[in-house]
C-alpha cells in the first residue's frame, strides 16, 4: 500500500502508536517516518524541549512494538531426555546457554517455546519473505565504465539517437580492447589482493 | 580502498553499521561441540562453497595459523570477537578485499555473515549480508525450522538471525547527563546497549554500541526498518544536544578539543584510552565544524591504527607497553603533521 503520509512512496513501516490508551497504526514509507512522525506530537512522540535537559528521563520509542504472540503455558521437561543427534541434555544447557545441534530444537521443543516467549516475545518465527522495498539494489552495486556506457547505450537506441549510440558503442569496444590487452590490470588486482593485509 | 577510508551518511554521530546473520548447516553439532575433525570438514564445506558462488571475492584466513598481534588487529577492526583471539578451536575467516563482507566460520555458530559499513547505512549493510545469506543458502544445507526460523546454537539470536548494530559517537548526550535515561529507554524498547568493543566492554570515548536484542517475531527486514527509526531519534538528539552544549559553553568546549588535538599533535609517548579519547575530541571538533581538523575517515583510520594489535602489526615486532606509547604517539603526530602540511599546498 501507499503510504499514508506522502501517498506517493510504497509503505514499508508500520507505525503503532499509543497516545492516551488509543492506539493506532499507520503505514508510512521510511522517508516520511523518519522526516515527520518522530517529532510530531500527532505520532505520540513528545519532542525534546531543551529545558527538559536538565529533567529526567523523557525518552520513549512509541515506534518500537515487541512481539505480543500468544505465550505457551505449564511446560516441563524431562530431565534424562537426551537429544538423538548429539547428545546433550536440557541440564547441558542451562549450563553453557547453548544447544547442541540444530534437531535439539525438535527434542526440547516444548520447553524452547516457553523459553523463546521470554526472550523474544513469541516463539514463531515470521518467514514472510518481503522483498526489501526502500532499497536500491543497483545503487549497492557500483557499475563498471563499461556496464554504464551499456545501459546509456540501450538508453540510446529506445530514444533512436543512433549517432550517439554509435559513439558509445565505439567508446565500448575500445574500453573492452584496453581493459584485454592491458596485462597491467591483472597484476594490479593481483597485487592488491595480497597486500590487503597491510 | 577499506570501507573504513569511505564515506557515509550522518558520520557526525555515527562511526558505523554493522549486519550480521546467524546461520548453521543441517548434520553439524554446534561450534563448542564440535571434533577437530568435523572442524575442518565443515570449514572446507563452506570455504568450497564461497568459492563456488564467488571465487575471486574473498580471500580465506585461519585463526590458529595467526599470531596474537594479527588477531588483535582483526578483532580491533571489529571483524572477529575478542574472545576468539585465544579460541582453541580452529575458526576462519573469508573476507572481502575492502572488508565490509566477511563469513566468520564457527564462531558460537557455524556461520557469521557479516557486512560492515562506514556511518549510518542499515541499508546497505542489510542489503549486503543478506544477499551473501540468501545465495549460501543454495549451495549449502542451512537449518531452518518451519516454526522457529534459523536455528542458532543460542536462543537468542534464532528466528532470522538478524543483528544489527551501530556504532555511535555521542558525548553531547553524555555531557547532558541523557545517556542514562536514553540507555534505559532503549533497553525497554528491546534494544541492547554495549561499550566500543562489544559485550561486557565500558564505555569508552563517548562510544555506544545499539543492536536489536528481538530476533523472532518479525521479519530481518521489519527489524532493520525498526532499527532505522530509533536510530534516526537518537542521532538526531545527539546532534540538539551537542548544539545546546555549545551555545552554553562555547570556550570551554573549544578549549577541550583544540587540548586533545594539540596532545595529539605534540604528544611522545601517549596510551591507547587517552589517544582514543582525544580523538574522540577532534571528531567532535570536526562535526562542529571546527577549521583545520581531519575527516571522519581519517579519525577512523587512525583509530584503528593505533589498537594494541594493530600499532605492533604495523611495527611489525612485538613492542611491550611503553614502546607502543612512543610507535602510537609518533604514527599519530605524523599524521597530524602531514595533515597540516597537506592543507598548507
Ligand atoms: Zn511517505
Ligand atoms: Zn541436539
Amino acid at each position: 500500500m501507499l503510504c499514508e503520509k506522502c501517498h506517493i512512496n510504497e509503505a514499508n513501516i508500520s507505525v503503532k502508536t499509543n497516545i492516551h490508551g488509543v492506539t493506532k497504526t499507520y503505514q508510512l514509507c521510511s522517508e516520511c517516518a523518519q522526516k515527520q512522525g518522530l517529532f510530531q506530537s500527532g505520532f505520540g512522540f513528545e519532542s525534546f524541549p531543551m529545558s527538559n535537559y536538565l529533567g529526567q528521563a523523557l525518552f520513549n520509542f512509541p515506534f518500537v512494538t515487541l512481539n505480543n504472540q500468544p505465550k505457551t503455558i505449564g511446560t516441563q521437561i524431562d530431565k534424562s531426555i537426551r537429544c538423538p543427534a548429539c547428545g546433550q541434555k536440557y541440564t547441558d544447557f542451562r549450563k553453557t546457554g547453548l544447544f547442541g545441534c540444530p534437531e535439539c530444537y525438535s527434542t526440547f521443543h516444548d520447553v524452547i517455546c516457553s523459553m523463546l516467549d521470554q526472550i523474544h516475545g513469541g516463539h514463531i518465527h515470521n518467514d514472510t519473505q518481503i522483498v526489501p522495498q526502500n532499497i536500491d539494489v543497483e545503487k549497492v552495486k557500483p557499475l563498471t565504465e563499461i556496464e554504464q556506457l551499456k545501459s546509456e547505450l540501450k538508453e540510446k537506441v529506445q530514444l533512436e539517437q543512433y549517432e550517439e549510440a554509435a559513439l558509445i558503442r565505439d567508446k565500448i569496444k575500445e574500453l573492452t580492447a584496453a581493459e584485454k590487452s592491458n596485462p597491467a590490470n591483472n597484476i594490479e588486482s593481483e597485487i592488491e589482493s595480497e597486500g590487503d593485509e597491510k | 580502498m577499506s570501507w573504513y577510508e569511505e564515506h557515509g551518511a550522518d558520520q557526525d554521530v555515527v562511526i558505523s553499521t554493522r549486519v550480521r546473520f546467524a546461520r548453521n548447516i543441517k548434520g553439524y553439532k554446534f561450534p563448542h561441540l564440535l571434533n577437530s575433525e568435523k572442524t575442518a570438514e565443515l570449514t572446507n564445506e563452506v570455504v568450497t562453497a564461497v568459492q563456488r558462488l564467488d571465487p575471486k571475492s574473498f580471500h580465506m584466513v585461519e585463526l590458529n595459523s595467526m599470531n596474537l598481534i594479527d588477531k588483535q588487529s582483526l578483532a580491533e577492526r571489529h571483524l572477529i570477537s575478542p574472545q576468539l583471539i585465544n579460541s582453541k578451536q580452529n575458526k576462519s575467516l573469508l573476507i572481502n578485499q575492502n572488508e565490509d563482507l566477511s563469513v566468520l566460520i564457527l564462531d558460537e555458530d557455524h556461520l557469521r555473515i557479516q557486512a560492515i559499513k562506514a556511518g549510518f547505512s542499515p541499508d546497505q549493510a542489510f542489503v549486503q549480508a543478506k544477499n551473501l545469506a540468501v545465495a549460501l543458502e543454495s549451495v549449502l544445507e542451512i537449518a531452518c525450522d518451519q516454526e522457529f526460523g534459523y536455528l542458532t546454537a543460542c536462543p537468542t539470536n534464532v528466528g532470522t538471525g538478524l543483528r544489527i548494530s551501530a556504532l555511535l559517537h555521542v558525548p553531547g548526550l553524555e555531557y547532558l547527563n541523557q545517556l542514562k535515561y536514553m540507555i534505559d529507554s532503549l533497553r525497554r524498547s528491546g534494544f541492547t546497549v554495549r561499550g566500543y568493543y562489544g559485550e561486557g566492554s565500558s564505555e569508552q570515548g563517548q562510544m555506544l554500541q545499539i543492536s536489536n536484542q528481538i530476533t523472532l517475531g518479525k521479519t530481518d527486514q521489519e527489524l532493520v526498518n525498526q532499527f532505522k527509526t530509533i536510530l534516526s531519534v537518537f542521532i538526531k538528539q545527539e546532534r540538539e544536544a551537542r548544539k545546546h552544549w555549545y551555545e552554553r559553553e562555547q570556550i570551554k568546549l573549544q578549549d577541550k578539543i583544540y587540548r586533545s588535538k594539540a596532545i595529539l599533535s605534540n604528544a611522545y609517548l601517549i596510551g591507547h584510552e587517552e589517544a582514543f579519547n582525544c580523538l574522540s575530541d577532534v571528531r567532535l571538533g570536526r562535526a562542529l565544524g571546527f577549521e583545520g581538523f581531519p575527516d571522519y575517515t581519517d579519525i577512523l583510520t587512525l583509530t584503528y591504527l593505533i589498537g594494541v594489535g594493530s600499532i605492533q602489526k604495523k611495527e611489525g615486532q612485538i613492542l611491550n607497553s611503553e614502546q607502543r606509547d612512543i610507535a602510537r604517539a609518533k604514527l599519530i603526530k605524523k599524521y597530524f603533521a602531514d595533515f597540516i602540511n597537506n592543507k598548507d599546498h
